[in-house]
C-alpha cells in the first residue's frame, strides 16, 4: 500500500504542466458541464424559495411556537461546520508543519469560503423582517441605536464576519503564486491580463517568497484560533440559552469537533470524485485519504463523547428537565432521528479501523455522505427536540417542515455545487507553488 | 374595491343621485351640505345604498339622535378620547348590562357593565365578541330580492301586494329570536292588533325543557333562578351554571364569593366534562340515563320519594354520603339540575331543594315573559305540512340550517339578516339587520332591570332593527329611537339619566309560587351510545359561526377549535379502535353525521358529546359538521346512537395537546386542611454570582396575581385580551401547525391517574424581573423598564424568535405571516387605537396592558397624585366573571396585589429556574369531603 503523499514520478515541471491546464484548457469535460447545470438549477430554486419567503414571511416554512427556529439553523449550524476543514486544513495543519495537507488545502478553504458562504445566507433569511438585518451590526446612526451586546447572536455576527474575512485572505494569499504561473502560462491576451491583476505583480524573487511565507504564517496564526472560535460562538447561540438540551458546558468543544469532522467527512465528499475526474491520484494519494479517514475516526469519536456526556449530565444532573430533554431525544417522537444520527456519526465511522477501508476511495465516499447526512441531523436534534417539549408541557408542540423548508435546503447545496464549478474552472484546485516544493523534497 | 362598487351602484340605480353621492362622499361627516336634522336624516337614507355598497368610508358616523355616555355628557366627540356608552346586550333574550367603549364613534369594545347586576363589570366570550359581529364583512348591506340589489322601497310594495291577499296576515308566520323586552312585546301587541290572524314564533334552536317543567310543578312558565353566595354545599346535576348564557357571569360571581374563602363545596355529575365539573370538588361522570337514577336516588335518601333506584355500590355510597352532608347543612344547601332533564326529574330536583329550605335565599323563581299566545315549532311544521302559511318572515334566525323545515312552497319569504345564511338563501326577500350597537331598543334582564338602548353610531348600511322592521311592515314607519322614547314617555331629564346610567327602572319579578306534586317515572333506558348534542359553548346554535374570534378560541376542555369534534372517553374509544383525528360516522335511525373524533378523558362512558352550531354553509365556511341533522321534530337532544369508524382522517385544530410531564408542578394544587402547611418560598435563589441590579422606579412596580382557586377556565380573558390588544386570528391551517396568537392561553392541567379531575391556569407573559428573553435579543427589541415591565419594541424587532427559544414559558407569538388583516375596511375599524397592529415578521406578547398603565399615568400626572390602587384593570383582569386576576403595584404596600403575593400560598411558575416572574398564582385549593376522600 502506498504511503507516499506525491506521485513518485512527479517533479516541479510536472505539477505545473498538470494542474495549470486543468484551469487553462480550451474545454471542460461534459461531466463538469452536468454539475454546473445542476448547480444553476438548485442556486435558481435557492433563488425562487427566497423570493416567495421575503414576499410571505418566515410562515411559508414549518417553524412555529414552540419551535421558532429548526431547518433554517440547522442548515446554518451545518454549513457553517462544514466551513471548519478548509482553515483547519490550511491553518493548523500548516503550523503543526503536516506535509500532507499540501495537496487538499486549496479547495479545503474554497469549500470553506462556499460553506461559509450557503451558512451566512441562513441567519439573514430567517429573520422575520430581513429587510431590517443592517440593525444587528453597529453602525453609527443619529438615535444612537446599538446591538444588544449581550446576545449571542451579536457575537455571531462578529465571528463569522472574521471568520470569512481571514479565510478569504488566507485563500488569496495562497493563490498570489498560482495565480502568477496561470498568467505565465496563459496563451490569451485578456487571460492573461485578468490572471495578471489578481497576481497582484508577483514575480517570484526572493523578496517575495520570503515576505509571502512571512504573511502566510502570520495569517495562518491568526485562522487558527478563529477555526476555534467560531464554531464556539455559533455553539453559545444554544448554551448561553436557559432551554434544556441547549444549556450545556460541553457545547463548545463539542461543536468544534463536529464541525472539523463534518468539514473533513465535506473534504472526503470532494476529494474523492475530483481525484477520479481530473486524474490527480498522484497528488491527492492514498495517504491522503486515510490520514483524513483518521482526523474522520478521531473526531467522531470525540462527538461521540459528546452525545454520551450529554446523557450523563442529564441522568447526574437530577434536573427533571435535563432529564426529560434526554429521554425525549432518544424515545420522544424525534426518537427516529436520533437513532439516525447514532448509525451516521458514531456506529458507521468505526468501519475506519480497517486501514483497508481507510484506503478505499469508494466506501470513504459513501462514509463521508453518511457523516454528512449524520451531522445535520444532530443539529436538527440539538435544535428541535430540545425546543418541541420544554419546561410547560402544556406549550409542547410539534415541528413539520414544509415544501419550502426543503426546497431552501436543497437551493442552498445548489449554490454550493455552482460556485465550486466555477472556482475549479477558474483558479487551480491544487497549490501548485507548495505541490513543486513537496515535489522537490520528495522525489530528489 | 371602491370602483367595482361603484360600478354596480351604476347599474342599479339612478346615475344622477350616485354622481352627487360620490361628491358628496368625499367630505367629512357633519360638513356644510348638512342644513337641518331633517335633511341630513334624509340625505342619510338617500346615501344608504351607497354607503353600503362603498363599504365605508374613513370613519363611522355618530347617530342621529341624541346619546349619553355613561360619565359624562360630551359636547361632541373628544379626538384621542374613548367614551364609554351604557346599554346592555342580549343574550337568548334577556338583556345583560355592558359597557361599550367608543373611539370616534367607533365602537371597539364591550365590557360589562360594574353597576349592572347581570354582569358586574365582567362579560361573557359572546358579549365581547359581538363587537366583530358588528363589523363583519358579510354583513348584509342592501336589501336584496331574489339575491339582486334591492330597496326597502321595492320590499315594502311587495309587502303591499301580499297584504291584498292577506289583509288580516293570514297563514303569516313571524320566526323571531326570543326577546323579553318590553318594546318587543309592545311592538308585538300592536302587529297583533292590525294583524290578527299572523302568527308568532319565539324561536330558539335549542329549546330545553325548562318550560315543561315549569308548567308541571307550577302550572305556569317560571325560571329558576338562583344566588351562589349563599349555599355552603352545592349540587349540580349536569347544569353547568359558569357557563349560562343568561346568568352565567352573576353565578360565577356569586359563588366565587364563598369560593375565595374556601368555604363552599361543589359537587358535579356530568355527562360532559364543563366548567362546573372542573371546579368541583367532587365529580362523578355519568350518562344522562344513570343522572336520572342518581337524582332518584338523592331524592329517596333525602326523604321526597319513597321510590328509590338500583345503583352501583359506589354510586350509592357516594350518594348516601353526599345526602349525609346535605342534610346537615340545611337552608345552606343547593341542588341544581340541567334544563335538558325530563320534566318530572328537573321537578324532583325542586322539590329536593324545598326540603333542603334552599327557597329561603339560594333559589327563586322569576317571570319567563314569554308571550303565552306564542305558538310552536310544531304549529309550524303542521300548518307547512297543511299548506297553511302563506307568508314567513324570519328575523335574524336560521331555521334553515337548524331544523327539517322546508320553506320552497310558501309563497311569501322574507329573512331579516345582520350576515347571509342558510335561511336568506332560500328566501325571495333578504333584508339587512342592523347590530344591535346601531340602533335604538330596551332591554329587560332576568332579574327585572329596564334598560334603553342607545346606539353608538347611525347604521352603517342600510339595516333596519326588528322593531323598525315591524315598524315598517305595519305602514308606522317609526324610528327606532321614536318609538322606544314614545314607549316610555319619559322626560328629557329622566331619559339622559336612563341612558346614562344603563338602567331604567327595576321590576320586580321574583314569584313564589306554590308547588304541585309530581310523581316520578323512572326514564326509559338506552341500552346503546347516548348521544348528547349541545350548544356550543361560543358559537351557540351557530349564530355566531362568522365570528372568527370565537372560531378560532379553543374549547375549555378540549382544547379544539375551528370545527367540532365526537368527544368520547378513553374507554369508549378503546372499545371502538378508535384515535383521535379518526373520522366517524354516528348515526341515529337513518340519518347520519361524518365528523373526527376526540378523546376526552373524564367523559362518561358509552356517550358522546358533539356540539351544534358547526358545518354552517356561507358563514363560518364550513368548519365543523353540522349536527343539527341528526334531530328531528320528536328527537331530543339526548338521543341512542350509532358510531362507526370510517377509515378517513382528518387533523382536528387544537391549541394544547395531551402531554405528561411527571415531576413538574406548574400548577399547584391542595387540600384546604394543608393549606395552612404551604411554605412561602424564597424568591431568591442560591447563586455564585453577584445579584445583577433590578432598574427600578420608586413609584412603581407592576405585577399580577392570578388565584387559581377561582378561575373556572371560561376564556372570557382570552377574548377581553384579544379585543382589546388588536390580536389577529389566523385560521384552522395555522392553528394546526401551532401558530395561533393568544397572548393569553388556559391551560389546562389533569390531575389523576384517570385524569378525573381538570385545572385550568391563565398563562400570559409573567414579566420576569430577570428575563431570559431580553439577554438573547441581538436588538434590544425586547427589554425592561423601572417598573418591572417586559417590553417589547415592535418597531425594532427583526425577528429572529430567539427570545420565544428562551421563553420557559413559551407565551411570546410570532407574526408568521401577514395575520392582520389590513384589507377588511370594516374590520380595520374595529382595532384599538391605543394599540400597535403589529405587522408580519415581529414578535409579540402580553404587554400587562401598558397603554392602560400609561393613561392612568397620564391622568395621575395631570393630578399631581400616585396610580391608585385598582386604577388600572387590565383586560383580562376587567372581564373575569370570577375575578380571578388582581394587577397593582408591589410597592405600595397596602395593595390588593401586594397582600395576595405576600400570601404563603402564592407561587411564580418555574420560579425555580431565577426568572422572578412579577405574576405569580395562588393554589387551586380543593376542599373535599373527608368521607368521599377515599
Amino acid at each position: 500500500m502506498s504511503t507516499e503523499i506525491i506521485g513518485a514520478k512527479e517533479t516541479a515541471g510536472s505539477v505545473s504542466d498538470h494542474i495549470s491546464s486543468i484551469v487553462l484548457k480550451e474545454k471542460f469535460g461534459f461531466k463538469w458541464y452536468i454539475g454546473l447545470t445542476l448547480g444553476i438549477i438548485g442556486t435558481f430554486t435557492l433563488f425562487i424559495a427566497v423570493t416567495y419567503l421575503f414576499m410571505k414571511g418566515i410562515g411559508i416554512w414549518g417553524n412555529n411556537i414552540p419551535v421558532a427556529w429548526a431547518f433554517d439553523i440547522t442548515n446554518f449550524v451545518w454549513w457553517i461546520g462544514i466551513g471548519h476543514a478548509g482553515t483547519f486544513i490550511s491553518a493548523i495543519l500548516l503550523l503543526l508543519r503536516q506535509k500532507w495537507r499540501t495537496s487538499i488545502n486549496r479547495f479545503a478553504e474554497a469549500m470553506t469560503l462556499i460553506a461559509v458562504v450557503c451558512a451566512g445566507i441562513f441567519p439573514l433569511i430567517h429573520l422575520g423582517r430581513p429587510w431590517f438585518f443592517f440593525w444587528l451590526l453597529p453602525y453609527p446612526n443619529e438615535q444612537n441605536m446599538w446591538p444588544q451586546f449581550r446576545s449571542p447572536l451579536m457575537w455571531d455576527v462578529f465571528a463569522v464576519s472574521t471568520y470569512v474575512l481571514i479565510s478569504f485572505l488566507f485563500w488569496f494569499i495562497g493563490l498570489i503564486p498560482d495565480l502568477a504561473v496561470l498568467r505565465d502560462r496563459a496563451k490569451k491576451k485578456p487571460v492573461r491580463i485578468i490572471y495578471g491583476i489578481l497576481a497582484m505583480g508577483w514575480r517570484g524573487s526572493a523578496t517575495h517568497w520570503q515576505n509571502y511565507e512571512r504573511t502566510y504564517f502570520l495569517l495562518a496564526a491568526l485562522a487558527a484560533p478563529l477555526v476555534i472560535s467560531v464554531h464556539t460562538i455559533v455553539s453559545l447561540d444554544f448554551a448561553v440559552s436557559i432551554l434544556p438540551g441547549w444549556h450545556s458546558t460541553i457545547f463548545p468543544p463539542y461543536f468544534v469537533a463536529g464541525a472539523i469532522f463534518s468539514g473533513f467527512a465535506m473534504v472526503l465528499t470532494l476529494a474523492i470524485p475530483l481525484r477520479k475526474f481530473f486524474h490527480l491520484e498522484s497528488y491527492i494519494t492514498l495517504k491522503h485519504l486515510e490520514n483524513s479517514s483518521m482526523v474522520l475516526l478521531a473526531m467522531g469519536l470525540f462527538v461521540a463523547y459528546g452525545y454520551l456526556m450529554e446523557m450523563m449530565m442529564a441522568w447526574w444532573s437530577g434536573d427533571v428537565f435535563e432529564r426529560h430533554v434526554a429521554m425525549n431525544r432518544a424515545f420522544g417522537p424525534y426518537a427516529w432521528v436520533y437513532w439516525c444520527l447514532v448509525f451516521c456519526n458514531i456506529l458507521s465511522p468505526q468501519i475506519l479501523w480497517s486501514k483497508s477501508i481507510r484506503q478505499n476511495p469508494l466506501v470513504l465516499f459513501l462514509l463521508s455522505i453518511v457523516i454528512n447526512i449524520g451531522m445535520w441531523l444532530e443539529r436538527f436534534m440539538i435544535i428541535v427536540t430540545s425546543l418541541h417539549r420544554d419546561f410547560l408541557a402544556s406549550s409542547w408542540g410539534m415541528f413539520k417542515p414544509t415544501v419550502w423548508d426543503f426546497l431552501t435546503l436543497l437551493g442552498t447545496i445548489g449554490l454550493f455545487v455552482f460556485l465550486f464549478m466555477v472556482f475549479l474552472r477558474l483558479l487551480p484546485m491544487i497549490a501548485i507553488s507548495e505541490m513543486q516544493k513537496l515535489a522537490d523534497e520528495e522525489n530528489k | 374595491m371602491y370602483r367595482k362598487d361603484l360600478k354596480t351602484h351604476w347599474t342599479s340605480e339612478d346615475p344622477s343621485t350616485e354622481v352627487l353621492e360620490s361628491l358628496h362622499r368625499e367630505f367629512p361627516v357633519d360638513a356644510s351640505i348638512f342644513e337641518g336634522p331633517d335633511s341630513r336624516r334624509d340625505f342619510l337614507k338617500l346615501m344608504g345604498a351607497s354607503f353600503a355598497l362603498g363599504g365605508m368610508n374613513s370613519c363611522v358616523r355618530s347617530p342621529l339622535e341624541k346619546i349619553v355616555s355613561s360619565v359624562i355628557a360630551p359636547v361632541s366627540v373628544i379626538p384621542g378620547k374613548s367614551i364609554f356608552f351604557s346599554r346592555s346586550l342580549s343574550q337568548n333574550g334577556f338583556g345583560i348590562g355592558v359597557l361599550v367603549e367608543s373611539y370616534m364613534n367607533r365602537p371597539i369594545k364591550i365590557d360589562g357593565h360594574p353597576d349592572h347586576p347581570m354582569s358586574l363589570g365582567a362579560s361573557s366570550v359572546a358579549l365581547q365578541a359581538d363587537i366583530l359581529n358588528f363589523y363583519a364583512q358579510d354583513r348584509i348591506k342592501i336589501p336584496l330580492r331574489k339575491k339582486f340589489d334591492s330597496s326597502w322601497m321595492a320590499f315594502h310594495e311587495d309587502w303591499k301586494k301580499y297584504l291584498i291577499k292577506n289583509p288580516a296576515g293570514e297563514g303569516l308566520w313571524i320566526l323571531h329570536e326570543p326577546d323579553y323586552s318590553p318594546g318587543f312585546h309592545h311592538m308585538r301587541s300592536l302587529f297583533v292588533s292590525k294583524f290578527p290572524q299572523a302568527q308568532f314564533i319565539s324561536y330558539d334552536s335549542i329549546d330545553s325543557k325548562r318550560s315543561e317543567a315549569s308548567e308541571l310543578l307550577f302550572g305556569r312558565d317560571l325560571i329558576p333562578f338562583f344566588d351562589f353566595s349563599k349555599p355552603k354545599v352545592i349540587l349540580s346535576f349536569d347544569y353547568d351554571f359558569f357557563s349560562d348564557p343568561v346568568s352565567g357571569l352573576k353565578y360565577s360571581r356569586d359563588f366565587a364569593k364563598l369560593r375565595s374563602k374556601n368555604k363552599n363545596r361543589l359537587y358535579s355529575v356530568e355527562t360532559d366534562y364543563s366548567l362546573t365539573g372542573a371546579m368541583a370538588d367532587h365529580r362523578l361522570a355519568r350518562t344522562h340515563q344513570s343522572i336520572q337514577f342518581l337524582i332518584l336516588q338523592l331524592a329517596f335518601e333525602l326523604g321526597v320519594t319513597l321510590a328509590h333506584a338500583e345503583l352501583k355500590i359506589e354510586d350509592k355510597e357516594w350518594i348516601k354520603s353526599v345526602a349525609r352532608e346535605f342534610k346537615k347543612h340545611h337552608g345552606e344547601a343547593l341542588i341544581v339540575g340541567s334544563e335538558f332533564l325530563p320534566p318530572e326529574v328537573q321537578a324532583l330536583i325542586y322539590q329536593m331543594n324545598e326540603k333542603l329550605g334552599a327557597f329561603q335565599d339560594s333559589m327563586s323563581f322569576v317571570k319567563s315573559h314569554a308571550h303565552p299566545e306564542n305558538k310552536k315549532k310544531s304549529d309550524l311544521y303542521q300548518a307547512l305540512k297543511n299548506k297553511k302559511v302563506s307568508g314567513l318572515i324570519t328575523l335574524g334566525v336560521n331555521p334553515i340550517y337548524d331544523s327539517h323545515i322546508n320553506i320552497s312552497k310558501v309563497p311569501f319569504t322574507a329573512s331579516l339578516q345582520q350576515s347571509e345564511n342558510e335561511t336568506t338563501e332560500q328566501s325571495y326577500w333578504v333584508l339587512p339587520e342592523s347590530h344591535p350597537l346601531e340602533c335604538w331598543s330596551d332591554a329587560r334582564s332576568i332579574n327585572g332591570i329596564i334598560t334603553i338602548n342607545q346606539p353608538l353610531c347611525s347604521e352603517m348600511y342600510d339595516s333596519k332593527n326588528t322593531l323598525e322592521f315591524l315598524s315598517l311592515i305595519l305602514d308606522d314607519h317609526q324610528s327606532s329611537h321614536d318609538f322606544i322614547k314614545g314607549l316610555w314617555g319619559l322626560s328629557q331629564n329622566d331619559w339622559e339619566k336612563a341612558l346614562r346610567s344603563g338602567q331604567l327602572k327595576k321590576e320586580t319579578v321574583i314569584e313564589h309560587p306554590a308547588f304541585k306534586k309530581v310523581k316520578f317515572t323512572p326514564p326509559h333506558t338506552i341500552n346503546n351510545i347516548e348521544l348528547h348534542l349541545k350548544a356550543d359553548p361560543y358559537l351557540y346554535d351557530g349564530k355566531f359561526a362568522n365570528n372568527g374570534w370565537l372560531q378560532e378560541l379553543p374549547r375549555p376542555i378540549s382544547k379544539t377549535c375551528w370545527g367540532n369534534v365526537a368527544l368520547l372517553s378513553p374507554d369508549l374509544a378503546k372499545e371502538k379502535k378508535l384515535k383521535n383525528n379518526d373520522v366517524v360516522k354516528i348515526s341515529v335511525d337513518e340519518i347520519s353525521i361524518e365528523i373526527p373524533v376526540w378523546i376526552q378523558p373524564g367523559l362518561a362512558d358509552s356517550a358522546i358529546i358533539v356540539n351544534l352550531g358547526h358545518g354552517r354553509k356561507n358563514q363560518g365556511k364550513k368548519y365543523g359538521t353540522n349536527a343539527f341533522k341528526l334531530l328531528s321534530e320528536k328527537r331530543f337532544f339526548v338521543l341512542s346512537a350509532d358510531i362507526s369508524k370510517t377509515g378517513s382522517v382528518k387533523e382536528v385544530a387544537c391549541t394544547q395537546l395531551h402531554h405528561n410531564f411527571p415531576g413538574t408542578e406548574p400548577l399547584r394544587v391542595v387540600d384546604l386542611g394543608d393549606l395552612k402547611k404551604v411554605k412561602k418560598e424564597d424568591k431568591n435563589l442560591p447563586t455564585l454570582f453577584p445579584t445583577a441590579p433590578i432598574p427600578q422606579s420608586e413609584k412603581y412596580a407592576w405585577a399580577m396575581s392570578i388565584d387559581l382557586n377561582l378561575c373556572n377556565g371560561c376564556n372570557a380573558c382570552v377574548i377581553g385580551c384579544q379585543s382589546e390588544n388588536n390580536i389577529p386570528i389566523v385560521g384552522e391551517e395555522q392553528v394546526k401547525v401551532g401558530r395561533e396568537m393568544h397572548w393569553i392561553r388556559i391551560d389546562r392541567y389533569y390531575e389523576g391517574p384517570d385524569y378525573s379531575k381538570v385545572h385550568f391556569q391563565p398563562m400570559a407573559c409573567v414579566h420576569c424581573e430577570k428575563a431570559p428573553c431580553e439577554v438573547v435579543c441581538p436588538v434590544g427589541a425586547t427589554n425592561h423598564n423601572d417598573e418591572g415591565l417586559n417590553q417589547m419594541v415592535y418597531n425594532r424587532c427583526v425577528g429572529t424568535r430567539y427570545c420565544s427559544n428562551n421563553c420557559p414559558y413559551k407565551v411570546r407569538r410570532f407574526n408568521f405571516l401577514d395575520y392582520n388583516d389590513r384589507y377588511s375596511r370594516s374590520l380595520k375599524l374595529r382595532s384599538n387605537p391605543e394599540v400597535t397592529v403589529r405587522s408580519r415578521g415581529v414578535m409579540e406578547k402580553c404587554s400587562y396592558c401598558v397603554q392602560r398603565i400609561s393613561e392612568a399615568k397620564i391622568n395621575a400626572d395631570l393630578e399631581d397624585r400616585n396610580i391608585r390602587d385598582g386604577e388600572i384593570k387590565t383586560a383580562c383582569q376587567v372581564v373575569c366573571p370570577t375575578q380571578a386576576i388582581t394587577f397593582g403595584n408591589l410597592l405600595d404596600p397596602k395593595s390588593e396585589v401586594s397582600h395576595k403575593h405576600a400570601e404563603a400560598h402564592s407561587y411564580g411558575v418555574l420560579a425555580e429556574l431565577g426568572t422572578r416572574p412579577r405574576t405569580e398564582y395562588l393554589y387551586r385549593v380543593k376542599n373535599p369531603q373527608p368521607d368521599l376522600l377515599s
